[in-house]
């Protein structure tokens, strides 16, 4: 509450200047300021951002040269603006005066052991999951310590650096911040990796996601102007690690250091609420009346996705009255289906994993629609593996990393145009070929199971290597 | 390109030293010799060497780490919280944990414990789950008496040999608490793979209370030897030194009470004033002496800096009145050939030898002793004296050779028996 007054207090002395500073950015720092920052350090932010622009341009440059002769790739990002500084600043005095402290004395020559520390923007829960608590347990079950922390949460970061002889930094832009994280890696002679599993870093590929028009032009424009300070993080790294062999091409074009394979797998909590499923579900048979195909979607942005499959399935759904639809998640344009088909299209909001898992017993297939286009090129086939851990088969737009997993025909039915007709003969293949659909269910499932799995997995999925060259 | 430097996960020659100070905050003897023993077994015996210490910031949170290199060795510092308590001075499970994972991460074979009050000892436990073979240097009596140094409330020696409890009952503040410590500390030491000492008198002790002397081992703490210039500069009047300060365990009211019945005034006492460490000062003490020398007053030395005092002095003052585990400054005067006056104190007088080098007082309120040896210097001449002995001090690389020796031995017997 007090963080709030703290806000407040300065903003009512300055209503006009507040108002002129507001926007996307500014606030999305002041709510993550509200939740890891004292009431102070806020203040003093805040009153900075909104003071006079002289004041504030003496301040940056002062800074600059201060930390210029340490500050490896600096130059690249002016911090010319006011509220550049501002999206900057938030806190770096305790690391700053902790490497202040340090840098006095020799750096860390030789590092001895293994200990991996994850610095890693952990505000989206299914980025926490597949590349940062999935690392966790892999190197967990390896046997080689390690650990992570939020990269806000400065305290815990930079003790966790301390001990850690590898520091993998997940999806962190480059800031004042992080790049006094660069400095302490280095001082502590630290081997760097960087993890990164959606294209953000790549403007230009980004752009082309058609899933963002959802956002106003000025929210989109922020957010591929940040891209440079992803690049700005991938360029100062010694290693990168990312989720698909297509991102590994792209990120090729970004660095020189080695790029690793770490696929997003099925970890131990999928396993567990695949497991809980089949003990609480009774599985669905191929003699039951009706067929019902399920759309999972993760987030908003899937809506241009799943319009790719909309008019056949609209037609199935004319057509075949025992066919049922079942939809998880967001999906605006489904509402619309239910208005025409009422009780045969069933909305479940998005509660836990264990009951998003759960659904995956109520279906006779998985149908992921997505845009064949540079971006979803990207994707990675979480959503084929999770339906495959409970043996329900998919039909997948011919795109991403599924196009490497699945074979057609035998662990899945891809659609390689994503024309209304062909969605139509494929879902229509697969209603009339049930006992063939169980099959490719089963077969995807060991798949799944032999390769795609925290317990097991192959180089094919975690590149060994990085294991003897970066751990 | 990835860094290939990560070559040390498979040497078994990793150690993690604990003393509860460090460089750049060198504080006390056995830090002294906790640095330069890493330095050479570093060094001279390629050791991979961790030193886990400790340091106070309260801007810090607690348990902050900072890591840094210094005399050659990495250095994980812990910060201790601002608040203490007694228990959290023999036994911190924070502290354990922190250990727990730098031991997960390092997998030393060895460890090397000094002096580790406010560090605690419950990181020990986290060595024996993990199977380190583990050395514990016992630089003074932390472990058998509360009080750390065996002197009780009223200042004085407590000379026993087996400990009675029942004795420190009445020493102590609360017998319940010192009671519980002793109880935890016995369960700790029970995890020790073998146990050192910096003299014999010391190892003695401790076999005496208790600890199994086929794991108890005398490692003498080596000291720093005169540079190659080191040259005495010579007087005609004899020049008394004294490092203790004005404590009467240290001897300060017998040094003044013995002068003050010296009737002579052809001498110097020269002082150090250690508290400047510290940021105060001793000299009020000695300047307002009644005695008819003349009093000069040194500012403190390091190791580095120890030549400029000695070379001022020809015979040591060391009448202290407590049994030192080793007597530093009574090693570091022998080898410079300075004449000795020391009481009968535990390990100090392990090196001298009475009439050859040496005077052996006891230890006594009756500064007469004291008073006798004084006056025999003065028929002494100082200007030509070469202590014969000096050969058998050990010095760092002996201590440490002998260590690196120890520990690869015992390798080979823990191994041996498991």
């Amino acid at each position: 509450m007090s963080k709030v007054l703290s806000i407040l207090k300065v903003a009512l002395r300055n209503p006009i200047k507040t108002l002129a500073k507001i926007n996307i950015r500014n606030i999305r720092s002041l709510l993550y300021a509200l939740k890891y920052e004292d009431s102070n350090t806020i203040e003093n932010n805040f009153y900075n951002l909104i003071k006079l622009d002289q004041l504030n341009a003496a301040d940056t440059s002062a800074a600059q040269a201060d930390n210029a002769h340490k500050q490896s790739n600096q130059a690249i990002v002016p911090l010319s603006k006011q509220d550049e500084e501002f999206y900057n600043t938030w806190d770096d005095k305790y690391i700053i005066k902790h490497y202040n402290e340090l840098d006095n004395l020799d750096s860390i020559q030789n590092v001895i052991g293994r200990n991996i520390a994850i610095i890693a923007d952990l505000n989206l829960p299914q980025c926490k999951k597949y590349r940062v608590i999935q690392k966790i347990e892999l190197l967990k079950r390896k046997n080689i310590q390690c650990d992570f922390s939020h990269w806000l949460d400065v305290p815990r970061s930079l003790k966790l650096m301390q001990t850690a002889t590898t520091v993998i930094f997940y999806r962190i832009p480059y800031s004042k911040l992080s790049a006094v994280y660069l400095n302490e890696a280095i001082r502590l002679s630290l081997n760097v990796g960087y993890d990164i599993d959606d294209p953000i870093f790549d403007r230009v590929l980004y752009k082309k996601n058609e899933n963002l028009n959802i956002l106003d032009k000025k929210e989109k424009a922020e957010l591929l102007k940040n891209s440079r300070h992803y690049v700005n993080m991938i360029r100062q790294c010694d290693f990168v690690t990312t989720s698909t062999p297509y991102l590994k091409t792209v990120l090729s074009r970004f660095t020189k250091s080695p790029i690793y394979l770490w696929r997003n797998l099925m970890d131990a909590q999928s396993l567990n609420a695949a497991d809980i499923t089949k003990n609480t579900s009774t599985r669905r048979s191929e003699k039951e009346d009706d067929f019902v195909i399920g759309y999972m979607s993760g987030s908003r942005a899937h809506e241009a996705d799943f319009k790719t499959a909309k008019s056949a399935l609209l037609s199935i759904l004319r057509q075949y009255d025992h066919v049922n639809l079942v939809i998880v998640g967001y999906a605006d344009s489904a509402k619309q289906l239910q208005q025409e088909f009422k009780k045969r299209v069933t909305l479940i909001p998005f509660s836990n994993y264990y009951d998003y898992m759960s659904t995956y017993a109520k279906i006779d297939l998985n149908i992921i629609p997505l845009l064949i286009n540079e971006f979803n090129e990207c994707k990675s086939a979480i959503r084929f593996l999770e339906s495959s851990l409970l043996s329900i088969p998919t039909i997948v737009s011919h795109v991403g990393d599924f196009k490497n997993i699945i074979e057609h025909k035998v662990s899945g039915y891809f659609i390689y145009t994503n024309s209304e007709k062909e969605w139509k003969e494929g879902i229509e293949w697969c209603i009339k070929r049930r006992k063939n659909m169980t099959e490719m269910g089963l077969k995807a499932e060991n798949g799944v199971k032999k390769s795609y799995s925290t317990i097991e997995y192959d180089s094919q999925s975690v590149e060994n290597q990085i294991f003897e060259r970066e751990f | 390109m990835s860094k290939t430097k990560y070559l040390n996960v498979n040497s078994k020659k990793k150690l993690l030293s604990v003393n509860v100070y460090y460089a750049p905050k060198s504080f006390g003897g056995a830090t002294v010799v906790a640095e330069e023993i890493n330095l050479r077994l570093k060094n001279n015996f390629n050791w991979d060497i961790t030193v886990i210490t400790t340091f106070q910031d309260k801007s810090y949170y607690p348990y902050h780490l900072k890591k840094y290199r210094i005399k050659d060795v990495n250095v994980i510092a812990i910060n201790l919280p601002e608040h203490s308590s007694y228990e959290l001075i023999y036994r911190n499970e924070n502290i354990a944990d922190i250990f727990a994972n730098i031991i997960k991460s390092i997998k030393p074979n060895f460890a090397h414990i000094h002096s580790i009050q406010h560090i605690g000892s419950s990181f020990i436990n986290a060595l024996h789950a993990n199977k380190i073979r583990t050395v514990l240097t016992i630089h003074d009596c932390w472990w058998i008496c509360e009080r750390q140094f065996m002197i009780n409330k009223a200042g004085r020696y407590c000379f026993q040999k087996k400990i009675d409890p029942m004795a420190c009952m009445y020493c102590v503040d609360d017998i319940s608490r010192f009671e519980k410590r002793s109880e935890y500390l016995n369960e700790v030491l029970s995890k020790i793979d073998l146990f050192l000492f910096p003299s014999d008198f010391h190892r003695q002790v401790h076999i005496d209370n208790g600890i199994d002397p086929k794991k108890c081992m005398t490692n003498k703490n080596g000291i720093m030897m005169p540079s190659v210039n080191y040259k005495k500069v010579q007087s005609k009047i004899i020049r008394f030194g004294f490092t203790g300060g004005p404590g009467k365990i240290k001897g300060y009211e017998l040094i003044l009470e013995a002068f003050s019945k010296v009737a002579l005034n052809n001498y110097e006492l020269v002082v150090v004033d250690g508290a400047k460490n510290l940021g105060k000062s001793w000299s009020h003490a000695f300047k307002n002496a009644k005695i008819e020398g003349k009093i000069r007053i040194m500012p403190p030395y390091t190791q580095n800096t120890m030549d400029d005092f000695y070379k001022h002095i020809d015979v040591l003052l060391f009448p202290s009145q407590w049994k030192e585990s080793f007597g530093l400054t009574v090693r570091e005067a022998l080898v410079r050939d300075i004449w000795i006056i020391s009481t009968n104190g535990g390990g100090t007088t392990e090196d001298l030898v009475e009439g050859e080098n040496s005077h052996i007082i006891p230890i006594s309120d009756n500064s007469d002793y004291l008073l006798e040896a004084i006056l025999e210097c003065f028929d002494k001449n100082f200007q030509k004296f070469d202590n014969k002995y000096k050969q058998n001090i050990t010095t760092y690389e002996d201590q440490s050779q002998e260590l690196n020796d120890i520990l690869i031995a015992l390798d080979q017997i823990v191994s041996h028996d498991s």
